[in-house]
């Protein structure tokens, strides 16, 4: 496993533990959408508790007012690169 | 005739965004350049983000003798359906334009056109908003406020708030203007109380503390962006109001201490607006607003409004105090809130038997617990020939998501007694027999 999909796979166990998903973390396609009626069907409330959580596990605030962040929340794979490039742990 | 805007000043600031304030006079002149550009149909579907877009877009739909639609989401399927039931309809929106088959227009800050500034006086009968609720199935239900009734009640919350209403620089929402409470909170209190509201909609907790700032502030919020707020000790605010979700009084106490701030919690609905409050942590009776009254009716209690001459019959049960106060009883068990939308569990159960392949299946909320303001419904079905996420994507189909279960539990048969009912008691044991939430792997 390269370390970017070290960090998907414990971004995807994250995710999971955080909103309290039905899924196995290591079936989440990490191309799939997380919110919307398509991929994983996350909604807003989902996106606080992760927020928090990311905020927990890696020193950092999301915030949703720059346009990077709108694009981060996409997929596992772009939350992943987003949480690397901003984590402070 | 009522004003759209009370108690401003012509340089008084009626939105602020970023360190810009929009004055009285540069918002009039900005709805009186949208309206000229309003297509000419009888109702606008207003999708702003902005509160300087949707209180515009607002004052310029009443100016031209339009109706307001408030659809419970912003998604295509909803707008279609929307759509096909009001004729004559066009889309305003300030960020993503969906794409319609209906006009739709592209509200921008910065227009500006000849203004008469003593305008913006409408009639009390108008019908200035139907908003939508998305119902449990099925389609979205209409409410229609008239402009009377919306000033009304942003009057006489403010009157209840009066003593924390001086001195307060901006209104900060973290809901969504389309829904009755911010609707009232978010845009009718500020406007009828000479308030700016800040424009964004901040949503993460970093989000809020940046938009509170160090202005005094009232924050308009659910319990769910409390919890969020208070774990990550964000911001402060003169005064925190509260509603879509029971507040915990644990977390009402919590947020007072982290926001350096009374919260006060609102109780109302889609139906009745705003009808009472209290500070949760302060105490579990609710307050009437004044000229309110309830009187038990046949079925529950009546809310009785004698300026607007309505009676409206509540959905919960309550206990009568004295002095306009009283107690929310034992919830009704048949309704259920996630994420500020209200179902019926009958309903959501005959989506879910409706699935090809279960043979029995039941929805059960959640019991209540001090943080309760996240939390999901859990499904119990019996269903061996088909998988869990087959199962979810056809209730995704019929259901509004924020009801799918979370989790969905097989089982090999569910407790029905003789008479094939299922007692809600049995239903929470089968629920604290669940497996815990980290049983995933279990749940194959």
């Amino acid at each position: 496993m390269t370390e970017s999909q070290t960090l998907e796979s414990e971004v995807a166990v994250m995710l999971v533990e955080a909103v309290n998903l039905d899924v196995d973390p290591a079936d989440i396609n990490p191309d799939e959408p997380l919110f919307g009626d398509q991929g994983l069907g996350l909604d807003s409330i989902d996106a606080l508790e992760l927020s928090l959580a990311i905020a927990v596990n890696y020193g950092f605030e999301a915030r949703a007012d720059d346009a990077e962040q709108h694009k981060a929340f996409a997929n596992l794979r772009s939350l992943a690169q987003y949480i690397q490039a901003h984590r402070t742990k | 005739m009522l004003p759209f805007l009370n108690g401003f000043s012509a340089d008084d600031p009626v939105v602020r965004h970023a360190g810009e304030a929009v004055s009285r006079t540069a918002f009039v002149a900005g709805v009186a350049a949208f309206r000229q550009r309003l297509p000419a149909v009888r109702y606008v579907v207003n999708l702003c983000e902005s509160r300087h877009g949707f209180a515009s877009v607002l004052a310029a739909t009443l100016a031209n003798d339009q109706i307001t639609l408030l659809p419970p989401d912003a998604r295509e399927a909803t707008l279609s359906a929307l759509c096909r039931r009001y004729e004559s309809v066009a889309v305003v929106a300030d960020a993503v334009l969906p794409s319609m088959d209906v006009p739709v227009c592209r509200w921008t800050p910065g227009e500006t056109a000849p203004a008469d500034e003593s305008g913006l006086h409408f009639s009390e009968d108008h019908v200035a908003a139907i908003v939508h609720t998305s119902g449990s199935t099925g389609e979205p239900q209409p409410h229609a406020r008239t402009w009377g009734a919306l000033v009304r009640h942003a009057r006489s919350v403010g009157a209840r708030l009066n003593e924390h209403l001086t001195h307060i620089d901006k209104v900060v929402a973290t809901v969504p203007s389309q829904h009755m409470y911010g609707l009232e909170n978010a845009i009718m209190l500020p406007l009828q109380h000479g308030l700016a509201m800040h424009a964004a909609r901040p949503f993460f907790p970093a989000d809020v503390a940046a938009a509170l700032c160090d202005d005094v502030a009232l924050l308009v919020t659910t319990p769910i962006h409390l919890k969020s707020l208070v774990a990550a000790e964000a911001g402060s605010a003169r005064l925190v109001l509260s509603s879509t979700a029971p507040l915990a009084d644990d977390l009402a106490r919590r947020a007072e201490s982290a926001l350096h701030s009374p919260v006060i919690e609102i109780y109302g609905s889609t139906e009745t607006g705003v009808i009472a409050t209290r500070r949760t942590a302060a105490g579990d009776a609710w307050q009437l607003l004044d000229g309110l009254r309830l009187r038990p009716g046949r079925e529950g209690m009546l809310l009785e409004d004698a300026d607007a001459g309505t009676v409206i019959e509540l959905h919960d049960t309550l206990e009568l105090l004295d002095g306009g106060r009283f107690r929310l009883g034992p919830r009704n068990r048949d309704l259920v809130k996630v994420a500020g939308k209200r179902a019926s569990l009958a309903a959501l159960n005959a989506a879910l038997l409706a699935v090809p392949g279960i043979e029995d299946g039941a929805f059960v909320a959640p019991p209540a617990s001090p943080d309760q303001s996240g939390a999901r419904l859990t499904a119990f079905v019996v269903a061996p020939d088909i998988a869990e996420a087959d199962i979810l994507a056809a209730l995704r189909q019929s259901i509004d998501p924020v009801f799918l279960p979370r989790p969905l539990i097989k089982v090999e048969s569910l407790p029905r007694n003789a008479v094939g009912k299922l007692p809600w008691d049995a239903l929470q044991r089968l629920c604290e027999r669940a497996p815990p939430l980290d049983r995933q792997a279990g749940c194959e």
